[in-house]
């Protein structure tokens, strides 16, 4: 992973451009966005819980990243997506995809000492992809530049809204 | 209401799928990975040694010509210099299981402690940014077990 910082400023990046290009889309989606960049750091609740103890508790094995792959974060954003009123699922599970998505496509670039990323894409494949080897999660520079871009962003949405 | 009844149903099969990709995940995950774990290298170290192995260790001590890091129970000697590592700091190590407790590196990636540290407030700024920018336009309506629009509740 990158920082949650990086990710919750990629989703407003990429929610605010939707919103923007999408008049079907208000703007109170963008935010659901920045929770959607989030969600597959849901498996950090390993830190408090860890996956071991719940295994041990209740005698099977157990991980807590399967919420950090596609299938649980998905599935996570599919619950997410039921919280919203019945005409606004369809609208909330997009955008909570779409910050799911950027999770990943952040995720895969992280330096990796044999090279290779977590099987992303479980339960459709177990293939670990190659890891991009750009940066590592705790590397102060990509949430600069997630910090920028959102910034960029923003002045952007605020000249659009008073044209 | 029928609606309700759907969404119940859908919360059901997705929260069940959930536990059960995280019970699979769990029983494949091991098995999948080229490398072995902790545990098992811990349980016959001997048995393990000449296979390439990946670690995410805490480092311990450092001396000029290597340094000794541990994760969970399992202390190695990565016998190389690391320039800038100290102890406290994270390493990534990719390389050759050696007797002796002793891993051959391919490769090692130092995480610095303090960048951890600082990574772990950033992220918290981070989820509150998402909570704080989300509970600006929606708020909770109670009857309807639902997030509506800020100012249509």
């Amino acid at each position: 992973m990158a920082d949650l910082l990086a990710h919750v400023l990629a989703g407003y990046v990429l929610g605010t451009l939707l919103v923007g290009a999408r008049e079907s889309i208000p703007s109170r989606f963008v935010p659901v966005a920045m929770v959607g960049a989030a969600l597959p750091d849901l498996a950090k609740v390993r830190l408090l819980v860890p996956s071991e103890l719940i295994s041990s508790t209740l005698g099977v094995p157990f991980s807590w990243l399967a919420l950090h792959r596609l299938g649980g974060a998905v599935a996570v954003a599919g619950v997410g997506a039921l919280l919203f009123r019945r005409g606004e699922r369809p609208r909330a599970f997009g955008l909570l995809a779409l910050g799911v998505a950027s999770h990943f496509l952040l995720d895969l670039p992280v330096k990796r000492a044999d090279g290779f990323a977590p099987p992303y894409l479980y339960p459709l494949s177990m293939a670990r992809p190659p890891a991009g080897g750009l940066y590592l999660s705790s590397d102060l520079w990509p949430t600069l530049v997630a910090a920028v871009a959102a910034g960029a962003v923003w002045v952007g949405a605020r000249r659009r809204g008073r044209s | 209401m029928v609606g309700d009844r759907r969404r119940l149903l859908l919360l059901v099969v997705l929260v069940g799928g959930l536990a059960a990709m995280s019970v699979h995940y769990g029983t494949v995950v091991d098995d999948q990975r080229p490398y072995p774990t902790q545990s098992e290298v811990l349980a016959d170290y001997e048995g393990h040694v000449g296979e390439e192995v990946y670690f995410w260790m805490t480092v311990e001590s450092v001396r000029p010509d290597a340094v000794v890091a541990r994760s969970a129970g399992l202390r190695l000697t990565i016998p190389r210099p690391v320039p800038g590592v100290v102890p406290g700091d994270v390493v990534q190590v990719h390389g050759t299981l050696r007797p002796g407790r002793v891993v051959d590196p391919e490769r090692v990636i130092v995480s610095p402690r303090s960048d951890l540290l600082a990574m772990y407030v950033i992220s918290v700024l981070g989820a509150a940014l998402a909570a704080g920018a989300f509970l600006r336009h929606w708020s909770v309506d109670p009857g309807a077990w639902a997030f509506v629009p800020r100012g249509e509740e």
